[in-house]
């Protein structure tokens, strides 16, 4: 198949960043075939974007701008969704075989307690320690300023080791 | 408490798409963009500043500034073709130029693209000169690009060389140097006897007259480049010599060489032949006799050079083959030159039978004109057909489908040796 040179950088984009924002996504809906969804859709938007001749500065922040505003705009479709209803009705965390029970059950843990943090910190912290971004990203994806950001990191942290003692 | 929050956090990034989930979503996003293409140069603007998946280094920010990589695949051919003086031409240096040095991550690959760039500013002098288009300070400027060029090549070989890779930098640098001399002996041919110049330069309308009517004068930087960089390049290869004949444990690595010389030279002949075959009845039969007299003195060195292989006579071999290559190398070029509609009024390497110098004269100026109005005619009654056989053609061309164009680009790539002997008669 041949790609035009365009096509071809696009792709390495995808290559680098599908499973980072597939995780992001995952960590949102707790759904993993909606979060493939809505990896998938991120990319065809930001292709859709650029083609029409939009600047894109950063890709990576890029993506995950698009990712945040398709969470945002799932989470309000589903309106009875909850973290509690998740536990009850049980997930599918990760694509596991009876041997990867145990990254099962401790994948059950991670929900667990990123459920009890703070609604102010949870994002801060599983931006910064699950997606991998760096301050001065999430800082342009939340809209706040660096310092901001880096607070809420470092009281999220505190809350986050307090409860998994 | 450190080690469960960084157990959580390893816990977290467990979370990953699978190989056959990738897969599956690439395809299918692929497939996405080749339905949604970029559709117009204009709207299609993508200036990424920090490619992170691409390069760290600030130098590829500037060149993706540049790259206009939405521009349609039509755009980016027809820049291909255009000469200094076309709107297009900045396109084909600064922007498809850089882009192919960019994606060359190999130091064969950056060496090997970096050889094709000064190829391409000889072949746009080539080209201007058939068109009688080529001015003073064209023929400067391109010179001085092509020394940039050259020099980059030399560069980069000598790079290689320090690094080991010897056998690699010998084999560029020999084709390289065979590529110079078949381009020499082209554009000398440009500089013949006034007569026949001056009966091609009367065709020319007034208003596309150029600075000097000499094409003498306007080539003699040029070719003054030329020749000191093949002097250069053989006064190295002298040196390179003795030395390899000093030290013993060169043997093998002068007879792989010779392999490859060996190798190549079959490919080229092969190659050109096939060429010549194919495009026998779409081009003047002056071309293809000519371009096939080259040929069989090409297939002629080869059969010395493979007596001298055989014989274990190695820097002899090597010679044949490289006489062999630079032949075919030239048949290819006067293919090229004829498949621009430029007939040029080139003597045949032998003497004609029956004709003085004036009747030769002659002959070539009437054949020139009736080839020229044939051709005029040609354009004029042009196929429906064969105008969408070219658009065709450049679209493949830009996909890298068509067989011609590749052909036309004249790289040589190595088969297996069973494949391409047959095609050697003697």
């Amino acid at each position: 198949m041949g790609l035009s040179p365009h096509e071809h950088n696009f792709i390495k984009a995808y290559d680098a960043y599908a499973d980072a924002i597939f995780r992001h996504c995952y960590f949102r809906v707790f759904d993993r075939e909606r979060a493939k969804e809505l990896m998938q859709e991120t990319f065809t938007r930001t292709w859709d974007y650029m083609v029409k001749g939009n600047e894109v500065k950063s890709i990576r922040t890029f993506l995950y701008k698009i990712a945040n505003n398709l969470i945002i705009d799932h989470v309000r479709k589903k309106k009875e969704f909850s973290l509690e209803t998740l536990q009850e009705t049980g997930f599918e965390p990760s694509h596991t075989t009876k041997d990867e029970l145990h990254i099962h059950i401790d994948a059950e843990r991670v929900i667990e307690v990123i459920g009890k943090l703070d609604e102010m910190y949870r994002e801060p912290i599983l931006m910064r320690y699950v997606d991998g971004l760096k301050p001065k990203e999430i800082a342009e994806l939340l809209n706040e300023t660096v310092n901001v950001v880096s607070v809420r990191i470092n009281r999220g942290v505190k809350q986050l080791r307090e409860l998994l003692k | 408490m450190f080690g469960k929050l960084r157990q959580f956090i390893k816990t977290s990034k467990q979370v990953h798409l699978t190989e056959d989930e990738f897969r599956a979503g690439r395809e299918k996003f692929m497939i996405y963009m080749q339905e949604n293409p970029v559709r117009n140069a204009e709207d299609a603007r993508h200036i990424w500043q920090r490619p992170l998946f691409l390069t760290q280094r600030p130098m590829f920010a500037t060149i993706a500034t540049i790259v206009i990589l939405a521009l349609s695949g039509g755009t980016a051919a027809a820049a291909e073709g255009s000469v200094p003086g076309s709107s297009l031409y900045p396109i084909k240096v600064y922007v498809n130029e850089q882009v192919r040095a960019a994606l060359a991550v190999s130091p064969q690959a950056k060496v090997n693209w970096e050889a094709r760039r000064a190829e391409r500013r000889l072949e746009e002098v080539t080209k201007l000169v058939a068109d009688n288009k080529l001015t003073a300070s064209t023929s400067v400027q391109l010179g001085e690009q092509f020394k940039k060029h050259a020099e980059r090549v030399q560069e980069r070989i000598e790079r290689m060389e320090e690094k080991g890779n010897v056998e690699n930098a010998a084999w560029v640098k020999h084709r390289f140097e065979a590529s110079l001399k078949a381009h020499q002996a082209i554009l000398e041919r440009f500089t013949t006897p006034p007569s026949s110049t001056t009966s091609t330069t009367s065709t020319v309308p007034a208003q596309t007259t150029p600075v000097t009517t000499t094409p003498e004068v306007n080539l003699r930087p040029l070719l003054i480049e030329l020749k000191l960089k093949l002097k250069e390049e053989k006064r190295e290869e002298k040196r390179e010599q003795k030395d390899e004949r000093k030290e013993d444990r060169r043997e093998e690595k002068v007879e792989k060489v010779a392999e490859h010389a060996m190798k190549s030279a079959l490919h080229k002949i092969n190659t050109v032949s096939i060429l010549i075959a194919r495009v026998k009845e779409k081009f003047g039969a002056d071309a293809i006799v000519r371009a096939q007299v080259k040929l069989d003195l090409a297939r002629r060195a080869y059969v010395d050079g493979k007596a001298a292989f055989d014989a274990k006579i190695y820097e002899k071999a090597i010679e044949l083959f490289k006489e062999a290559y630079t032949l075919a190398q030239e048949a290819h070029l006067l293919l090229n030159v004829e498949r621009r509609h430029v007939i040029l009024p080139i003597p045949l390497p032998l003497p004609p039978a029956t004709t003085t110098p004036a009747t030769s004269t002659a002959t070539s100026t009437t054949v020139h004109s009736q080839t020229t109005s044939s051709v005029n005619n040609d354009a004029d009654d042009e196929d429906e057909n064969d105008k969408d056989e070219d658009k065709k053609d450049r679209k493949d061309a830009v996909r890298g489908r068509d067989k011609d164009f590749k052909l036309f680009r004249g790289r040589p790539r190595i088969d297996s040796n069973v494949r391409v002997e047959a095609n050697i008669k003697l």
